[in-house]
């Protein structure tokens, strides 16, 4: 047996993130242990996702559908927008199960160094959002670092003019930690965004 | 080998899940390139220290040749966070960190350059309404440092020192020419007052304490933004974006992405 298609199949899911070369070894003789159902039915998922999925036309969360199961759900509060960069930090998001409004994907970041080139993102489809109306806050949730807090800002800038409350998600410490490991900023914002109890 | 120094985070770029490839500029060894496993967990012992131009003491692991070494250790010295936490600001100096990225070399030390950025990110960081002219000023130390500097004062040609109400700077010589060397094939000249000269010899000899305060006149700093712009883009053979200008960024919500 030519090891060719085995070492096709390293290379192929060594590009993967967060997979090297030895996971994605582990994997490859993974799957050749698995049946061939099994195998079948991984392939047709993999295919499946590309060729069905797209971006909810609302919110640009990943689905199959026109609009994602959120959009659609009647039972989600419409009047909050949470703005996330990545369709996978919607999920986790719902699986804190403490938010019931709706989402908004920018599909990305801004990187301020390199200019703003705000057009990369799904910006105007969110001020369109807005501008439609029953918008009463919009959740900037983007992530905590220099791009994001970037891109927090510009979006800022934009939403407030438009009558609508602009809330930034709050910097802290992780719970478990101690703050004698805290770094300087982290803690500094912590401080800044203290709230009385 | 470890090596131990002191550094700029220029630029950070995510890799894989949850790891970050880093750029920095650093005293003893120059550009390094980093590999940073993890700083981008939440709880991850980097905290903050990563995000771009932190200074931090650094512990770097890795071959002698290498080009990529690990980021073993990296201790907030200076976090310079109220540059970051100010987005015209954070946006005008990305032509700086361009030109540092393209005019240094790895693996080479630059005390006196890692110094004077450190120095002039201070400077901005103390006083907000000075921040473009510190910015402007830091450009063109750090050009000349390089030995890049534009020159202003004096003929590129026949050093014929500036005289009248205007000079002409040739991009494409790095200089202002006289009138008698202005030859054709030069290029296009930009042309700039007396003040801006003046502006040029100031931005140069004055310490960072000194031009804390000192607001040149409107039409001094565009002609100046200009004049590097074009300095520049001409030296970086194109690498370097132009763009000196802070721009704008509240814009009117109908039509934000003009
Ligand atoms: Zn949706
Ligand atoms: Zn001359």
């Amino acid at each position: 047996m030519s090891l060719g298609i085995v070492e096709n199949l390293i290379a192929e899911l060594s590009k993967l993130p967060g997979i090297g070369r030895k996971s994605a070894q582990r994997l490859a003789f993974f799957i050749m242990t698995m049946s061939k159902e099994e195998a079948r039915g991984l392939a047709a998922a993999i295919l499946e996702l590309k060729e069905r999925a797209g971006f909810c036309q609302q919110c640009f969360n990943i689905t199959d559908t026109e609009l994602c199961p959120v959009c659609r759900d009647p039972g989600r509060d419409a009047s909050r927008i949470c703005v996330v960069e990545e369709p996978s930090n919607l999920v986790v998001i719902e699986n804190t199960r403490s938010y019931r409004g709706l989402y908004h994907v920018l599909l990305g970041s801004l990187s301020p160094l390199d200019g703003l080139t705000p057009e990369r993102l799904k910006i105007r489809e969110l001020l369109e959002r807005v501008a439609r109306g029953g918008v009463e806050e919009v959740i900037l949730a983007t992530n905590p670092n220099t791009k994001g807090e970037a891109t927090a800002q510009y979006l800022a800038s934009l939403l407030k003019p438009m009558q609508v409350r602009v809330s930034r998600i709050a910097y802290g410490l992780p719970i478990g930690g101690d703050i004698e490991f805290a770094d300087e900023v982290t803690l500094t914002k912590s401080l800044e965004g203290r709230r009385e109890i | 080998m470890l090596i131990r120094t002191e550094g700029i985070v220029l630029r950070s770029t995510p890799y894989g899940e949850a790891d970050l490839i880093v750029s920095f500029i650093t005293r003893d060894e120059g550009l390094v390139q980093g590999f940073a496993k993890s700083p981008r967990k939440v709880r991850s012992r980097f905290g903050a220290a990563l995000e771009p131009l932190t200074c931090v003491r650094l512990g770097l692991m890795g071959k002698e040749s290498s080009s990529l070494l690990r980021v073993t250790q990296a201790d907030i010295i200076e976090s310079f966070h109220r540059l970051r936490d100010d987005l015209p600001t954070l946006v005008s100096l990305g032509p700086l960190v361009d030109l540092v990225r393209t005019l240094l070399h790895e693996r080479e030390p630059h005390p006196r350059k890692y110094e004077l950025l450190v120095a002039g990110f201070r400077a901005m960081e103390q006083n907000i309404p000075s921040r473009p002219v510190i910015l402007m000023c830091l450009i063109i130390k750090f050009l000349w440092m390089c030995g890049y500097g534009p020159r202003v004062s004096a003929c590129g040609r026949c050093g014929a020192a500036f005289s009248g109400d205007f000079a002409y700077f040739f991009p494409e010589y790095g200089s202002v020419l006289c009138q008698s060397c202005r030859i054709t094939g030069a290029g296009r000249a930009l042309r700039i007052g007396q003040e801006t000269v003046r502006f040029f010899g100031e931005a140069r000899s004055r310490t960072f304490t000194e031009l804390l305060g000192y607001l040149p006149a409107e039409e001094v700093l565009r002609e100046a933004r200009k004049l590097i712009d074009g300095h520049g883009a001409h030296m970086c053979g194109g690498r370097c974006r132009p763009g000196l200008e802070i721009p704008a960024v509240a814009a009117s919500p109908s039509e934000p992405w003009n």
